[in-house]
């Protein structure tokens, strides 16, 4: 039986633990802005050369800010995986009553709220103020948050199925 | 008295893949894998009784911790069958998870950037236990273990003596039957070891915890468990309560003579002297050659003694002596 409560009491624990890490979120925050910088720059000077660049270039840096406000957010879970295989911390996990692969995602996705919400915020106030207007209309911002967090959940899942690829460097057997 | 554990035949193989050195050997271990079979554990047998406290030791590689995944349903045996409160391990793992705790002592549970009373408290849901007996037992833990100065400091801030009792206070927070300890106070100082030592007694007096415990050190052995299970090379060699090896595998003594002579010339076999100097004499008796009686005697017949101390060696020693006959052999 899936027991919800669980992993409601889960999720919160690591959103709360993606905010305690503050650190970490200021230096992710650091590297979102530097990327859009460059990634700004980078598109503008192709664009003048290429004649490429069919979007208005505030439009082009509001989907820059989308891309990178959700691949810098995904936390590296498969890192995390592998770091229990590793570490032998899977010896704790694994005998509680709890599904590992559930545990993992359900822990990522606390992770993933977090720094989305804090990453958004940054994002978003730099965007603006750099291009100084928001093109698109509320409703069509709300579906790119809805579309970000589903996509969010798929880029864990990916992630987790890297790393579960760990296992296979090894001869033991994970049960269930 | 109820058998919890029971282990019969217990056999598990790993296969290990050769790796070749270089680029060419990489491109060989790519295309043309070999695998080894390693033997960790070679049908042991064994059973262990509720309230127990087991010392389960041997040299690095033995195979103790591929047991203890085992009994915890971690890993899957290669033959055999475990038994563990009327479940098998591999096949019930979730069941049994809710009546065994484990502690790593290398490794941590706690959440590192939050105060240990959250990863309790996640615990307590992960295990559904309710409320008001969380909120009980915790306050009964906090006070055998004594941790209620650093339950709110991040996990990271505590020293590894604090971060170790809160391990143990969240693998008993279920109220686990049995407790599964890997190497409990490895790194710590003495006194941290000590403390843990005697809450691990404490535990297993007022709760009736069975303890399996693993260590390399012998004072975990001595000082907490009443039976010891020795492996080496994935096979039981000895299984024994404490008193019983001690009694078989003490062939040698200690004796410290204080006398009323500067030097002591005794001529006994077996016989080994360590120091003679200054009215004091220790010597090694084997007792197999010689019973130390005879040596207090002939030493009376010399001089008049101010004090005598006969010792056991340590047990470090005896496990020495116990891994080194079985590699002889």
């Amino acid at each position: 039986m899936f027991k919800t409560h669980k992993y409601q009491t889960l999720f919160k624990f690591s959103f709360l633990y993606a905010l305690q890490n503050y650190k970490t979120l200021i230096g992710l925050i650091i590297f979102l802005i530097t990327c859009m910088t460059i990634f700004a720059h980078l598109w503008q000077v192709v664009a003048d050369k290429t004649e490429a660049m069919h979007l208005h270039s505030s439009q082009l840096l509001w989907y820059i800010a989308f891309n990178e406000w959700l691949l810098i957010a995904l936390p590296d879970i498969q890192d995390d995986i592998e770091e229990d295989l590793h570490s032998g911390r899977l010896a704790y996990l694994l005998p509680r009553p709890i599904s590992y692969l559930w545990f993992m995602f359900i822990e990522g996705l606390g992770v993933l709220c977090a720094r989305l919400i804090v990453l958004g915020f940054s994002t978003f106030i730099f965007t603006w103020i750099r291009t100084g207007d928001i093109p698109f209309t509320w409703s069509t911002f709300l579906f790119v948050i809805i579309i970000g967090m589903l996509a969010g959940c798929v880029g864990i899942i990916f992630k987790m199925l890297i790393g579960v690829s760990a296992f296979c460097e090894y001869s033991c057997a994970l049960v269930g | 008295m109820k058998e919890i554990i029971k282990v019969t035949k217990l056999s598990k193989n790993f296969f290990i893949r050769k790796n070749f050195p270089g680029i060419v050997g990489a491109l060989k271990s790519l295309f043309h894998p070999q695998t080894i079979e390693w033997t960790a554990i070679k049908e042991i047998s064994f059973s262990i009784v509720q309230g127990e406290r087991v010392a389960f030791i041997g040299p690095n590689g033995a195979g103790k911790s591929t047991t203890i995944k085992m009994l915890t349903g971690i890993l899957y045996p290669s033959s055999g069958a475990i038994e563990v409160l009327g479940l098998t391990p591999w096949e019930k793992r979730s069941a049994l998870g809710y009546q065994i705790g484990t502690v790593f002592g290398q490794r941590t549970q706690l959440w590192y950037h939050l105060p240990p009373l959250d990863t309790f408290h996640l615990l307590s849901k992960i295990y559904e236990i309710d409320p008001c007996a969380y909120k009980r037992r915790l306050e009964e833990l906090i006070g055998i273990f004594e941790i209620s100065m650093f339950l709110h400091k991040p996990v990271r801030q505590l020293s590894l003596g604090e971060r170790m009792r809160c391990e143990l206070v969240a693998s008993l927070l279920h109220n686990p039957q049995i407790l599964f300890l890997d190497e409990p106070t490895i790194g710590l100082d003495i006194n941290a070891k000590l403390k843990i030592r005697s809450l691990l007694n404490k535990l297993s007096k007022e709760y009736g915890t069975t303890l399996f415990l693993t260590s390399h050190d012998t004072a975990d052995i001595e000082q907490v468990c009443d039976r010891v299970i020795v492996l080496d090379h994935g096979v039981i060699i000895l299984d024994s309560s404490l008193r019983e090896l001690k009694k078989a595998y003490v062939k040698k003594k200690i004796l410290s003579l204080t006398t009323d002579q500067e030097t002591l010339f005794l001529q006994i076999p077996g016989l080994h002297v360590l120091e003679n100097k200054n009215y004091h004499f220790v010597c090694e008796v084997n007792l197999s050659d010689t019973p130390i009686d005879l040596v207090i005697h002939e030493a009376l017949k010399l001089t008049s003694l101010k004090d005598v101390t006969i010792e056991d060696p340590s047990m470090e020693e005896i496990i020495r002596t116990l891994y080194g006959t079985t590699r002889d052999v």
